[in-house]
């Protein structure tokens, strides 16, 4: 069945706050979920795997005072990497804004780098002090191969990997090895690669037109999880809030 | 506050009503129309833009059961009203949004529907939440027929007469609709993607439309059973009848939680609507068409209110209150007080009058009877009523600005101390009981755990609160706190909007004992152009949609403007 991208959003976001997502993560979580399906790339499977796969969502999402301070090395073992992707991006932004130079950014037991991407664009669309960031996001996993997801400034994003890491890069739960790089201006580190373009950013729009145009088609299994987290956050109906709750006093069908 | 020139797009700074005096509650639940109100500027663009409405397809037996379709033309394209009408018993018939059944449903799709596109919605859309629809389709709506309206009006006109004008203005509508759909809900198009098709482009303007169509639905409706149960003697509705009867709205909770999760473009909103009434202030004289305009629609709001009928009884003895106060203003206003209009700065002084002396009731409605002489002033403004803002994290901000920000822009709630239960007497939830937004006494009812974020005035305060312990440096960047403190991003986001978006916050506490959803339903429901606020309790109230307003076919330049604060019978209370 087709979804509008409020739909995916909406259902997404409850999902996200039925599980115990931190208020505004999920939101942001949700956010990103669209904006992957919207360009056919791969979103609510990472998503539902993270609000299901934790005894505590919020610990997962949380990390303790003293855990990275100036430290440029995140462990993203047992975090729920696609909520909290935002939060990474964030602190990119902030040391860079900051210190006035690009800034870079280790992270270890990163699972579905894909949600990076969203708030990288927002930033890089938007950016801060009219800056314009832009963001060099490499990965690598076991293989020894790498991928590199690039956000431009003004929010252009392209997809370079080789056939070995393609299929991993989009898959949930890989194991990956972050080496992040923002910028108020592309760097060197943006230009110089040999691997081949495997999406580029007008392909992403093109996609996201149509999404938008005709809905998007969720994979049922992935959705159906997420339908069931959503329903979390409805509170059971009583008689008295059926009567009360809504304020159904006085005749309704006069 | 004065406003910025940029922000307003003035030549010169305005000045603005401050947000600590308009994003009140009690002010807000006192809005009137304007016209900036989303109806009021629809109608303009129709008729600029001669908008054509063809019945395309009109398949109802002689109880008024089948299928209609209404195409309209725009010079973007076109657009079809898909209307379904079915049998319904007395005890299906509700407003709530649980309701499985109504009267009528629609469907306003982009393009003209062919056969597959009617059976498919045939299917879907008279089960409305529970059925689902496709990115073609733009607004889903339902609504029921007025048990004291529809019937009767009905009998007249088959027997040959006109339904009493006092009957019609006591209800004001034949149909109420129950729920108007847009932006993606159950397969609609996204509102981007509605936009982006060139048909609509303000807030919500599509789902107006849907509205004004399915009145001359509802007015072809009674006409055409009427004609089936007495061919030989039913009569058509007479026009000034048409006119009188607009479209009924039951509107509940949902609204409340719309005003505060859409911060950014509720201050679009405002903005438009304050600095519309600062052009006005500013203007150092009214010339006498001017002044002779309002006066008259003043005398006009009078008769206006006197119509305005409603069985809550805080409503009608502030309705009441406003009658005299009207009477009052325009024999001061034409007797000693003459001179107040044909002076400097007459609509200041006026404001400055009504402002020491009246009920915000009249403050407000005097604020929208003063922009109505001033088309050319103020029109310009329904075009910035959306909402740019996308609302991004900065996360560089310093704690130490963030809690400046709170102060700054969240003082109102400061001062409240959210220990005492009365503070946080009630909270907002959904209900398994289709979603419906609900309120509950939090030491009474359970679900407090999934109450919803309405509670923006308690959360600014612990922030602010957690920011003052002094755990952590005040030159530590947001993006820093945040990972550890990740609870906390959706308030952060919010203060660091505020200082941006001034009007987007209501200043009160929602959850407090005392708290009256009605005044923010009414707020927003003003902003549509709904008249007749009619309560049925502090919850949920019925409206009036269009009533006066010209019919498509007689719909034009130089009428589009002219049915604000419409008056249908004489002087004289309404015959019980």
């Amino acid at each position: 069945m087709k979804r509008s991208l409020n739909e995916v959003e909406r259902i997404c976001r409850k999902a996200a706050e039925g599980a115990g997502a931190p208020a505004g993560l999920d939101t942001d979580a949700a956010d990103g979920a669209a904006w992957l399906l919207a360009r056919d790339l791969p979103a609510l499977n990472g998503l539902a795997g993270d609000l299901t796969g934790f005894p505590d969502l919020a610990a997962a999402c949380r990390f303790a005072r003293g855990s990275f301070g100036g430290a440029e090395e995140l462990d993203l073992n047992g975090k729920a990497c696609t909520v909290i992707a935002p939060m990474l991006v964030d602190l990119l932004v902030a040391r860079a804004a900051r210190n006035a130079e690009p800034s870079r950014l280790r992270a270890t037991g990163l699972s579905s780098p894909l949600f990076l991407l969203p708030p990288a664009v927002g930033h890089a669309a938007q950016g801060h002090n009219d800056r314009g960031w832009s963001f060099n996001l490499s990965l690598s996993n076991g293989t020894g191969e790498r991928s590199i997801l690039r956000v431009a400034a003004g929010g252009e994003v392209e997809i370079l990997a080789t056939g070995g890491t393609i299929a991993a890069l989009f898959e949930a739960g890989t194991d990956w090895v972050l080496e992040a790089v923002c910028a108020s201006l592309e760097t060197d580190e943006l230009s110089r690669t040999d691997l081949p373009s495997i999406v580029d950013g007008e392909r992403l729009d093109a996609l996201a037109m149509r999404s938008l145009a005709e809905g998007v088609s969720p994979d049922p299994g992935p959705w159906g999880r997420l339908q069931a987290l959503a329903a979390k956050v409805l509170v059971p109906a009583t008689e008295q809030s059926h009567l009360m709750g809504a304020g159904a006093l006085g005749s309704d069908s006069e | 506050m004065t406003a910025a020139t940029a922000s307003t797009g003035e030549d010169a700074p305005l000045e603005l009503r401050p947000p600590d005096t308009v994003m009140r509650l009690a002010r807000m639940g006192s809005f009137h129309q304007t016209r900036i109100s989303f109806m009021r500027s629809l109608l303009r663009r129709i008729a600029a833009e001669n908008w054509r409405l063809t019945r395309a397809r009109f398949d109802l037996d002689g109880d008024g059961y089948g299928t209609a379709v209404y195409r309209v033309d725009l010079p973007a394209g076109c657009c079809s009203l898909v209307a379904f009408s079915d049998e319904l018993s007395p005890d299906e018939r509700t407003d709530r949004v649980i309701a499985e059944k109504w009267d009528a449903t629609f469907a306003l799709v982009d393009g003209e529907p062919g056969d597959e596109d009617i059976a498919r919605l045939r299917a879907n859309v008279p089960k409305q939440e529970a059925g689902h629809v496709s990115a073609h389709e733009l607004v889903l709506s339902r609504a029921n027929k007025s048990v004291r309206l529809f019937g009767h009006v009905v009998d007249c006109l088959a027997n040959g007469w006109q339904p009493s004008m006092d009957d019609i203005v006591r209800v004001g509508y034949l149909m109420r609709t129950t729920a108007v759909y847009g932006n993606g809900k159950f397969g609609l198009s996204d509102l981007e993607n509605t936009f982006a098709g060139g048909l609509f482009n303000r807030p919500f303007e599509a789902e107006l439309f849907t509205v004004y169509v399915i009145r001359e639905f509802t007015l072809d409706l009674v006409e055409h059973i009427a004609a089936a149960r007495k061919p030989d003697r039913a009569v058509r509705l007479a026009p000034d009848r048409r006119r009188a009867l607009g479209i009924g709205n039951s509107t509940g909770l949902g609204m409340a939680p719309f005003l505060t999760f859409h911060p950014a473009l509720i201050h679009r909103w405002m903005l438009a609507r304050e600095t519309a009434i600062a052009r006005v202030l500013a203007l150092a004289e009214a010339a006498p068409e001017k002044r002779g305009a309002f006066l008259a629609l003043l005398a006009r709001a009078i008769d206006h209110v006197r119509e305005w009928s409603t069985q809550d009884a805080r409503q009608a003895a502030r309705t009441a209150r406003l009658q005299d106060e009207l009477r009052g203003l325009i024999a001061e206003l034409t007797g000693g007080s003459a001179d107040l209009l044909s002076g400097a700065s007459p609509w200041r002084r006026l404001l400055d009058k009504v402002e020491a002396e009246g009920s915000l009731e009249l403050q407000e409605l005097t604020l929208s009877l003063m922009m109505e002489p001033y088309g050319e002033l103020v029109d310009d403004l329904a075009d910035q009523m959306t909402d740019p803002e996308q609302g991004r994290l900065d996360p560089a901000m310093s704690l130490a600005g963030l809690k400046a920000a709170i102060e700054r822009n969240y003082g109102w709630a400061l001062d409240i101390d959210f220990n005492a239960p009365e503070a946080q007497h009630f909270f907002w939830y959904r209900s398994a009981e289709k979603e419906e937004p609900r309120l509950g006494e939090r030491s009474a009812e359970p679900g407090a755990e999934l109450e919803t974020r309405i509670g923006v005035a308690r959360d600014a305060a612990a922030l602010h609160d957690l920011l003052s312990t002094g755990a952590w440096e005040p030159d530590e960047s947001v993006a820093a706190f945040l990972l550890c403190e990740p609870q906390w991003r959706h308030m952060v986001k919010r203060v660091q909007l505020a200082g941006r978006t001034p009007y987007g916050e209501i200043r009160d506490n929602l959850l407090a004992d005392g708290c009256l959803p009605i005044d923010i339903l009414r707020c927003k429901l003003s902003f549509f152009g709904a008249i007749k606020f009619d309560p049925k309790s502090d919850r949920w109230t019925r409206i009036t949609m269009y009533q006066g307003a010209p019919g498509f076919a007689e719909l034009d330049r130089e009428n589009a403007d002219g049915w604000a604060f419409p008056v249908f019978t004489e002087a004289g209370d309404l015959h019980p």
